[in-house]
């Protein structure tokens, strides 16, 4: 389902990724483990098929699912509205069953900036599951989340992957995110001189 | 209601006043007549019908150059926002259109359109859409790229990423164009009208300069600038309460 052959990827003549293959079958998960700056994000950003400049295949499902550290709301826009305007094809009873799904039943019409940081990750989850996508790609999307809260946001996680049966590439730098989401974990190695490389763990 | 809505109107006032005591010192209502013999020239050109006819030729000439100048200059200023290659293409030529004084745009328009409509809300058109595109491009290239990826990645269609994403983001700057290029524009139709227009109010300070009737003049000017008020408070900030909704409902 999703099949990856990254011969080289660079900026301004400087490789950044290399030699990097996936080939994953539906309901696959891995996580991609490194440090910052090592080209985690431009590995997701190529297989999302956002960055099409690199040597090499990507082939992969037209319906993704993506969700980054930051929540990227539209903050002009009320809670409802942000699932809808992603997921125009989902009706209202999906979407309310969505919000409740994330404990937001009651902040429909609220606009993002009147929710806590913990509900607009949610929202945030919510738009990312509300269609189950044969693909999900997560950019560290709990990093940098109190304790308690990365765990409900991990649960929930795991509860959206285990029923929509998606393929899941979650690129972070904690291996506990990986194994409580039951991910196989690959880390990016900076191969010396040359771009990194990804390696099982 | 502003704390100091009384000051305000009591500073108005009081500017009336300033007004009046020095036509009664000039005593000579041809150099500097009193306000209240401006206002009755107001309700004398009204009554004839030619303020009417002067204003809705000017402001028509504002909306058609504002609104030009704002579609043009949104696109550009987005366009040279995202893509660097397009803003090095294009910026040496919005330095010299920015650095271009009206004055000089709407000689050039007359001369090469010729005296007429067009070339009269192209030259205002044309002086405006600099400072739009700059305002645009700087709120363009402070939009938010994971907002894009995740409309690529959602495949949303090009007009929900209009309506839903790219012009809310952009609204304080289309708001802060509009406001800067509102106040401009007005004034350069004025210019535009009495260089080489047979109507307008432009043309009716011109008529009234030659004739030396300062009331004229400023019973004209007045009732533009009052228009110009009436647009600021009945149409601009509403709008722009409206639409800032979700910001004014997050910090209350």
């Amino acid at each position: 389902m999703l099949k990856l052959d990254l011969h080289r990827k660079s900026f301004a003549g400087q490789t950044v990724l290399e030699d990097i293959h996936l080939d994953l079958s539906q309901g696959d998960r891995i996580a991609v483990l490194g440090p910052s700056g090592i080209g985690k994000t431009t590995l997701l950003r190529i297989i999302a098929g956002l960055d099409k400049r690199f040597r090499g295949t990507c082939d992969a499902p037209d319906e993704i699912a993506l969700m980054f550290q930051n929540p990227t709301l539209l903050d002009w826009r009320t809670a409802k509205e942000n699932l809808q305007i992603f997921h125009p094809k989902s009706d209202e009873a999906d979407v309310q069953n969505a919000l409740r799904q994330v404990g937001l039943a009651d902040k429909a019409d609220h606009f993002p900036r009147q929710l806590s940081v913990g509900q607009q990750r949610r929202l945030a989850l919510a738009r990312c599951f509300l269609t189950p996508a044969p693909l999900v790609l997560l950019d560290e999307p709990f990093t940098s989340l109190d304790p308690s809260l990365r765990s409900e946001m991990l649960t929930l996680t795991r509860q959206f992957l285990d029923r929509s049966h998606g393929t899941m590439v979650l690129v972070t730098h904690s291996q506990d995110e990986a194994v409580a989401l039951g991910a196989s974990c690959y880390r990016l190695h900076d191969a010396a001189q040359s771009g990194a490389e990804l390696v099982a763990v | 209601m502003r704390r100091d809505t009384g000051i305000r109107v009591f500073s108005l006032g009081l500017f009336l006043l300033f007004w009046s005591s020095l036509s009664i010192l000039m005593a000579d209502p041809q150099v500097l007549p009193s306000p209240a013999q401006v206002f009755a020239e107001m309700i004398a050109l009204w009554q004839q019908g030619k303020l009417q006819e002067n204003l809705i030729a000017t402001g028509w000439r504002v909306f058609a150059a504002f609104g030009l100048a704002m579609i043009i200059g949104c696109a550009f200023g987005y366009v040279m926002g995202r893509s660097d290659a397009v803003d090095a293409w294009l910026d040496p030529w919005l330095i010299i259109f920015l650095n271009l004084p009206a004055l000089v745009l709407i000689v050039l328009c007359y001369l090469w359109v010729g005296l007429n409509e067009f070339a009269a809300v192209l030259a205002v058109t044309l002086s405006k859409v600099p400072m739009t595109t700059t305002i645009i491009r700087e709120g363009a290239r402070n939009t938010s790229w994971e907002l894009r990826d995740l409309a690529a990645v959602y495949r949303l269609p090009l007009m929900t990423r209009l309506r839903h994403i790219i012009l809310p983001e952009l609204f304080p700057h289309i708001v802060s164009a509009a406001r800067t290029g509102f106040s401009v524009i007005w004034k350069i139709v004025l210019v535009v009208e009495f260089l080489g227009r047979p109507n307008g109010i432009g043309r009716q300070i011109h008529t009234q300069f030659s004739l030396f009737d300062v009331t004229g003049v400023l019973a004209y000017a007045l009732s533009f600038v009052v228009c110009i008020l009436f647009i600021e408070f009945a149409i601009m900030q509403p709008s722009e309460k409206r639409m800032g909704r979700w910001r004014a409902d997050a910090e209350a």
